[in-house]
């Protein structure tokens, strides 16, 4: 009897009849259709290569502030130290 | 890319499919309104990686519509659970701040509607899998190989559903009449 309770409920399901949606959905379809192809680019993505962009900014920024000559001239004393380079123009040392 | 006589043939053949099927998933016309919307729009942007090796576009259509309903569903109760944060008063009158009618389907007969609407409450509240699987079999009436093909399972994992649907219902209902 419980059993048939919910399967006599299920039964109504039936009379659920298809629905024609309405006239006027297709000019709203098309409307956002039309929206979203003038935009030129999704927000989420223009908002992610504007963060990208400030990031590579300000890490150029930071290493320009935080580099100075004398380190550059040490790297340099370095560089000819270690390849051996002549910082003469003599061919040959005499 | 669809041009525009082919994605108004596939919006004809398959608008009352979508729309019906949003119905019967929020039973709220403006809801199944908005539904439908997106998933056409849907259909138009991505109708290029619809395989018809792998599915039909009937049970493409078909899976595009339950996922944004699920999502929709999904999306509405989680602005219901932030609603608690505000009043449900009225500031300049006290009286209990008026709440839209959540039920609303066209293809319902008014001499049904309450029978309807109380079951539909219970086959709400069922796991996503058996409310899917009722109402396709049940309410759309498709034959259990469409289904266990739109839901990408076997027919015996469709028939399972079901059986737990109907138990759960069955008991959710002994609840209710205690």
């Amino acid at each position: 009897m419980l059993t048939m309770n919910i399967e006599n409920k299920l039964e109504k399901l039936k009379n659920i009849l298809q629905v024609d949606a309405p006239p006027f959905l297709f000019t709203r379809i098309k409307e956002s259709i039309n929206t979203l192809q003038s935009q030129p680019a999704p927000v989420k993505w223009r908002l992610a290569f504007g963060a990208a962009a400030m990031l590579v900014l300000f890490l150029n920024v930071f290493a320009i502030f935080n580099s100075d000559g004398k380190m550059q001239e040490g790297n340099l004393d370095e560089v000819v130290r270690v390849m051996q380079l002549s910082t003469s123009n003599d061919f040959y040392h005499e | 890319m669809l041009t525009n006589q082919q994605f108004e043939k596939i919006y004809d053949e398959f608008k009352s499919l979508v729309y019906t099927l949003a119905l019967n998933y929020v039973q709220q016309a403006d809801d199944a309104q908005d539904i439908a919307q997106e998933v056409f729009v849907k259909i138009y942007r991505h109708y290029h990686t619809h395989n018809p090796a792998t599915a039909s576009l009937k049970t493409w259509i078909y899976r595009i519509t339950i996922n944004h309903c699920l999502d929709f569903i999904r999306r509405k109760k989680s602005k219901k659970r932030f609603g608690v944060f505000s009043s449900l008063f009225n500031a300049e009158t006290n009286e209990p701040v008026a709440v839209a009618g959540d039920f609303y389907h066209p293809g319902i007969a008014a001499e049904d509607k309450e029978d309807l609407q109380q079951l539909f409450r219970l086959i709400n509240s069922l796991p996503v899998n058996q409310r899917t699987a009722l109402i396709l079999t049940r309410i759309e009436e498709r034959p259990q190989t469409e289904v266990a093909e739109v839901m990408n399972i076997s027919v015996k994992a469709v028939e399972s559903l079901l059986q737990r649907a109907k138990q759960s219902l069955q008991k959710k209902l002994d609840e209710t009449k205690d």
